[in-house]
């Protein structure tokens, strides 16, 4: 008979991620929305070496978190069923996604892309923590993403293998969203959601609006003041619908009007007092119709 | 193979695959106007700002040639339930096409249940609800883009009806922006909203060419009136 302190001792020599090991996080392939945007921005970045160390470096992703099955290696695009390539998208998007040239909206690409950087070159806003993925315990979490930080805790945010299976765009602004709640936390935790009896009185789902100007085009207003988590969402969102770059395609800018509304209306305790991007069916410069369909109103602001 | 190599091979590929959505018109003329405009749609899915308006050509040949409508309704109707982007593209297409007749089916799908609450406790916006949520306001713009008087009791009754706030939020924005005289309207929403939407009816719209001292000034007056810790 093995005593209960043997036993313990000889699980403790096993090599502990065996289970883990044998496990792939496969996402699920074919939405062809969701393909069109990769192939996409892979003819963008085109995994070129110096991109993806450029992002390991800055985003801190390390080999031994993300080599079983997380896809490290794998970055082509034909590789969109693993995490890491889906990471590449998501964080070029953050990284080149906003027009820089005709620039007007919250925050220019640069700004965009410190947020979720493990060294922030703001020193009033450095913080360091990984990226990690997690394979999803459905009984644990219904969080596709989640962040942590604490005294007795590797600052880091959990990206669950769920959490992969979204659109780059979407990817993109929950990396910013989770980036925030680590960036105003303390030593001891992350900033939490609050609770709202007008948006969610059974759970913390709100956050405060912290308002800046509207960037002046000549001179991009930097994520220095206090953004909370929803804010930075819904900012982004709005600025890819709106002043993305040129290259990039409607499927990718169609729903970021939308989500930025969702998230004004539903998750921000005092709204900010506008909306994102003019309710036509389909967001087309003026100018654009199918054939004579009457004119179309010019972009105002109400 | 080099990484190199294959990043090499799938550029290719993918610009293979995206020059036969920019085939010209007259090379489809053969393919039936189902075909053509399946091509004409994967097309705007893919467009950029440099070829948006040549894309959307093609599909206003199409629209003059044939009645796209009844077929853009049964494309809506065959896509599948969570390919939510085709689903907003066609009714975005659907919308521009500026028809009557797709008010039923409009009508229709906001008169539909959302899904569950997703239980998304991050509310990342990303489970099945809030994606429905996203096909209910994209049917509030082209329901507004009719500009009737029916398209306009239609969204009336999704701002007092539909179970989702956002929804409601989207058909006042919808209803404002389509309106001729926004003063009137705005006057005649302040009488029978609810307190919960009536700081949308005056909400500025941020978009690129807006006028941007316009917006500030909208801004500031929306703040002066609405602005509170919560409303």
């Amino acid at each position: 008979m093995v005593s209960r302190g043997v036993l313990i001792v000889g699980l403790m020599l096993l090599p502990l991620p065996l289970a883990a090991q044998s496990r792939i996080c496969q996402i699920e392939q074919g939405r062809e929305s969701d393909e069109n945007a990769r192939a996409l921005l892979f003819s963008r970045h085109q995994c070129r070496a110096s991109t993806i160390d450029l992002f390991r470096r800055l985003y801190n992703f390390n080999e031994r978190h993300w080599d079983q099955g997380w896809g490290w290696d794998r970055c082509s695009a034909n590789d969109s069923g693993f995490a890491f390539p889906r990471m590449v998208d998501a964080i070029y998007l953050i990284r080149n996604g906003i027009d820089q040239p005709n620039f007007g909206g919250w925050h220019d690409s640069v700004n965009y892309a410190r947020v979720p950087t493990g060294q922030g070159r703001d020193a009033s806003r450095r913080h360091s923590y990984r990226h990690e993925p997690q394979f999803t315990d459905k009984e644990m979490s219904n969080k596709a993403m989640t962040s942590h930080r604490g005294l007795l805790t590797t600052d880091r945010v959990e990206i669950k293998c769920d959490g992969f299976d979204m659109s780059p765009a979407d990817i993109a602004r929950a990396l910013l969203h989770e980036a925030e709640h680590i960036i105003n936390g303390s030593w001891h935790g992350t900033l939490h959601h609050r609770r709202s009896s007008r948006l969610c009185p059974d759970k913390e789902c709100a956050d405060r609006w912290h308002d800046h100007p509207v960037t002046d085009p000549s001179a991009p207003y930097a994520i220095r003041s206090t953004h909370s988590m929803y804010q930075i969402e819904a900012e982004f969102s709005c600025d890819i619908s709106t002043f993305h770059a040129d290259w990039v395609t409607w499927d990718v800018i169609e729903v970021a009007a939308s989500t930025a509304n969702s998230i004004l209306t539903s998750n921000i305790l005092n709204p900010p007092g506008w909306r994102c991007a003019r309710p036509r069916p389909m967001h087309w410069p003026d100018g654009i119709t199918l054939g004579d369909t009457g004119p179309t109103r010019p972009v105002s602001a109400r | 193979m080099s990484r190199i190599a294959v990043a090499v091979l799938y550029a290719v590929a993918g610009a293979a695959a995206i020059g036969e959505s920019q085939r010209p018109i007259s090379q489809y003329s053969n393919d039936s106007p189902v075909t053509q405009l399946d091509q004409a749609l994967l097309g705007i899915q893919t467009s950029n700002r440099y070829d948006l308006a040549k894309r959307v050509q093609v599909l206003a040949d199409l629209a003059k040639a044939h009645d796209v409508l009844p077929l853009m309704l049964a494309k809506y109707d065959a896509t599948p339930e969570t390919e939510y982007s085709a689903r907003r593209l066609a009714l975005g297409i659907i919308g521009e096409l500026r028809d009557e007749r797709a008010l039923d089916m409009l009508v229709k799908i906001l008169s539909s249940k959302l899904p569950p609450d997703d239980n998304d406790s991050e509310s990342l916006r990303t489970g099945a609800r809030a994606k429905e949520e996203t096909v209910h306001m994209k049917a509030t713009h082209a329901v507004g883009y009719l500009r009737s008087a029916q398209s306009r009791r239609v969204l009336l009754n999704t701002m007092r009806d539909h179970e989702s706030y956002t929804v409601r939020a989207e058909a006042v924005s919808a209803y404002m922006w389509n309106s001729t005289d926004q003063s009137v309207a705005a006057q005649e929403l302040l009488r029978v909203l609810p307190d919960s939407l009536q700081p949308v009816v005056t909400m500025p719209i941020f978009d690129r060419g807006m006028d941007r001292a316009a917006f500030d000034k909208a801004l500031a007056e929306w703040r002066k009136r609405w602005s509170r810790e919560e409303y």
